[in-house]
């Protein structure tokens, strides 16, 4: 009995309010449980609405209330939780909402990877004088260890600077985002988020250090999308805003 | 004086400080950094809102701990589900109160998913022999997996639930009492939660609160609800001027749950009590108003008890 009617509640949960309908709950019997059955319903829709918009903020405030509300309502609806833990809800949001707006799913790409770099465990940077314990000759050779909260992103609206502005004033109207490619380191050093905009051949030679290659082969990768790349500018950008954790040969 | 006598032969089920705390919000959590510190007896937290690998909320939390008694509430290992507890959230469970070393850690009678679906609500039982068996089973699997001891909170109700033939319900405080007897788990007694599910669900608070079993109770919740007009969804046996009380934790505590909270303190001592606010959280002076109102209720009725190896008897 138990097992049956969780199911039956759950489906009951995640539909869609539709009036007069008893839920499909056999022990809701009657109006009063079926009316109060309504009472459930709203708790989870909403307070998964509210977890959506308190992890999707500045897409929120660029799609609009009444807009956002819909989509996060039946994104709620289709992909609930699959765990207890609202910090980790949202993951396919921005895919989600691609389909309605390709301009808010790049907003909300990045403030799902702010999100996760928020989240994610700690660990002391690489520090300079770390790196100059290996030999000079060797450098090539190296390979790091990305600090977890690190990550780069490939987007195709400048919603950077929209989010930025979107921080700095929390009144204001966000506009809406214009094509054109953006790559974005997104970066937790010390307790604050840091968003870098990147040049196309960095973000390449970024994510190839983060996915572990040699600093030649990260190089060769930047460089063959950007020669005039300045590799030691970006090292030690890196360096200084804590994106690796450590380095070996 | 032989004082081993005096002792429980079990350990107390109470391991916060008998005195008001309140729940640790996230815009209160600069004021507990600085170095002035609030002047609070005890905190609770959720403890999914901590499950993360880092970052500052976590060492934030970790930081204030080390000034405070620290209770984790946990709002999601849904005790009542059918298929059994998910063993990966206990194991983050486990590992986050291994970290932080709670005073105290607890969950609901209450169910929260299914079918690897988490709905982020707590949601009713129907309390029968067969539900007590699962319930039982499921405190059983997460105090062993958690390496701790359970309290375990009366949820607030809003659904009658409609046994089919040959089901028989239990009364909440039995099935809660039979639980504690089971599996060794304390309880959370939300005076708050007696009061909301008294109204809506049409029973007598204070026939509810003479029939629990306070002697596994290990704190007690207060917090405000809601008076929502039940004219939108007014059925048939609902009359004109029906109200639905919302347990929203978004206002101050009502006098009658102060009341509830008297009567059920003049029978067991001071207890931990906390005053929870989660929507609207007000100003932290607010919040330490409501924990001092708490307080005086306390202050008042410890005159008549001593605390003795743990446990408060008459003076």
């Amino acid at each position: 009995m138990l097992e049956a009617f969780q199911a039956q509640m759950r489906r009951a949960l995640l539909a869609v309010d539709s009036g007069a309908d008893g839920g499909g709950v056999d022990l809701a019997a009657g109006p009063l449980a079926r009316a109060r059955l309504k009472i459930y319903r709203a708790n989870v829709q909403q307070s998964l609405a509210e977890a959506l918009a308190a992890a999707f903020p500045v897409t929120l405030r660029l799609m609009g209330i009444p807009a956002f509300r819909v989509a996060a309502l039946d994104f709620a609806r289709h992909s609930p939780p699959d765990r207890p833990q609202l910090s980790a809800y949202g993951g396919g949001f921005p895919q989600a909402l691609a389909a309605r707006d390709i301009g808010a799913a790049d907003m909300a790409r990045l403030e799902w990877a702010v999100m996760e770099a928020y989240f994610a465990a700690d660990a002391p940077p690489l520090t300079a004088e770390r790196l100059a314990a290996f030999p000079p000759g060797d450098y090539a050779q190296l390979r790091f260890i990305p600090h977890p909260a690190a990550r780069v992103l490939w987007l195709g609206h400048d919603v950077l600077p929209l989010w930025r502005q979107a921080q700095e004033d929390e009144a204001a109207a966000v506009p809406p985002p214009m094509p054109g490619e953006e790559e974005v380191l997104v970066l937790r050093p010390a307790d604050g988020i840091v968003c870098v905009s990147l040049p196309p051949g960095a973000a390449a030679a970024i994510q190839a250090l983060l996915d572990g290659q040699t600093l030649a082969d990260a190089a060769a990768a930047g460089l063959a999308v950007e020669p005039a790349l300045d590799l030691q500018g970006m090292l030690h950008m890196l360096l200084a805003q804590g994106a690796l954790a450590g380095a070996s040969l | 004086m032989d004082t081993v006598a005096a002792r429980p032969a079990v350990p107390s089920v109470v391991t916060l400080p008998r005195r008001a705390g309140i729940g640790l919000r996230h815009p209160h959590v600069p004021a507990f950094l600085a170095d002035d510190r609030p002047d609070v007896a005890w905190l609770e937290v959720h403890s999914e809102t901590y499950l993360v690998a880092g970052g500052p909320r976590l060492a934030g939390l970790e930081a204030i701990r080390r000034d405070y008694p620290l209770s984790c509430h946990g709002v999601g290992l849904s005790l009542g589900a059918a298929g059994g507890l998910d063993s990966a959230h206990l194991a983050n469970l486990r590992r986050l109160y291994d970290r932080l070393q709670p005073d105290q850690v607890s969950d609901h009678l209450a169910w929260a998913g299914t079918g690897g679906a988490y709905l982020n609500d707590l949601l009713p039982l129907p309390l029968t022999a067969g539900t007590l068996d699962v319930v039982a089973a499921n405190v059983a699997q997460a105090q062993d997996a958690l390496g701790r001891r359970l309290l375990v909170e009366n949820p607030s109700l809003y659904m009658p639930l409609t046994l089919p033939p040959g089901e028989e319900a239990m009364p909440e405080p039995r099935f809660l009492a039979e639980l504690a007897a089971r599996t060794g788990c304390g309880l959370l007694l939300d005076v708050n939660n007696v009061a909301v599910s008294a109204h809506n669900l049409g029973f007598d608070a204070a026939g509810y609160l003479a029939d629990f079993p306070l002697w596994a109770v290990g704190e007690i919740h207060v917090a405000g609800h809601r008076r929502e007009a039940f004219a939108p969804w007014v059925g048939p046996d609902a009359g004109p001027d029906a109200v639905v009380l919302i347990d929203d934790h978004g206002s101050v505590v009502s006098d009658g749950v102060w009341d509830l909270l008297t009567g059920v303190l003049s029978r067991t001592g001071p207890l931990p009590v906390l005053v929870e606010w989660d929507m609207d959280v007000p100003p932290l002076a607010v919040l330490l108003g409501e924990a001092a109102r708490a307080q005086a209720h306390l202050d008042r009725v410890a005159q008549g008890w001593v605390d003795e190896g743990g446990v408060a008897r008459h003076a």
